[in-house]
């Protein structure tokens, strides 16, 4: 789920990028190099995709990962050899969840976008992987890292 | 009023372990259609109005912008969407969070 509370017209599509839909403020979390995920061979949003068409492809993947708390994902995917941080990972989960809901769905982000009611029934990264992931051609996977 | 059905109801299922886990891998529509039988009184808009309004109440609670990085949504991680609403939505505002919520809701209904 997302966002900030302010309408946001589905007319501006065309140019949308993730930055206009973040409230850039400070942080109190650590700083990135603390972070496990970074101590490793760090690929950035393309380890985000990799890690996701692995769940995709492979169902004991994503059921091995799908019932693990945010931290645990991160360390077992570092282990793993997927570099990412939990930035990186939400901001690619931001941007499919924006494109499918404004420019699929022709909808604003609010309480009734059609999207969330995907989300019921399901854990996490299988609502993230089935109704997300698994949507997206490859051409509008690589836009998603530029 | 409506809105407290729905907060009723999701405070009465994270009392009930056993009614969640029966309702966590439903669709909404199964669940809600389970509340209603339940004698829950409330629809659908308000049931989402309801846990995006809390969300957002949430978020102001903890200085926080509701936006991609809200700390409440890392939450969701590991758990069915049910789980997330029930404990970590509703669950984590108080009655007095609550109370306030709705009766903002209230006037500013009642301003339109």
């Amino acid at each position: 789920m997302i966002l900030t509370t302010s309408a946001v017209e589905p007319t501006c599509c065309q140019e949308l990028t993730l930055a206009d839909f973040y409230l850039i403020n400070g942080s109190t979390r650590p700083e990135i190099s603390e972070r496990p995920e970074k101590r490793l061979n760090r690929m950035s949003k393309p380890s985000v995709l990799a890690f996701l068409h692995a769940c995709a492809k492979d169902p004991s993947v994503l059921d091995h990962y799908s019932s693990l708390s945010l931290p645990e994902l991160l360390l077992h995917a570092c282990s793993a050899g997927y570099g990412f941080t939990r930035e990186e990972l939400s901001g690619v989960i931001g941007s499919m969840e924006v494109q499918v809901i404004m420019q699929r769905d022709g909808e604003d982000i609010n309480a009734s976008s059609s999207l969330w009611r995907k989300m019921w029934g399901k854990r996490r990264l299988q609502y993230i992987v089935d109704d997300l992931y698994r949507t997206f051609s490859q051409d509008e996977l690589d836009k998603l890292t530029h | 009023m409506a809105l407290s059905e729905v907060f009723r109801f999701m405070r009465d299922l994270g009392q009930q372990p056993d009614g969640v886990s029966s309702l966590r891998e439903q669709n909404k529509e199964s669940v809600l259609l389970y509340a209603k039988n339940q004698g829950y009184n409330f629809t659908e808009i308000e049931f989402d109005q309801s846990m995006w309004g809390i969300e957002i109440h949430l978020a102001n609670k903890l200085e926080e912008p509701f936006d991609f990085n809200f700390s409440l949504w890392e939450t969701m991680w590991g758990h069915y969407y049910l789980d997330f609403l029930v404990k970590n939505t509703v669950g984590a505002v108080t009655e007095q969070d609550i109370s306030n919520f709705i009766t903002q809701q209230s006037h500013q209904s009642s301003e339109r």
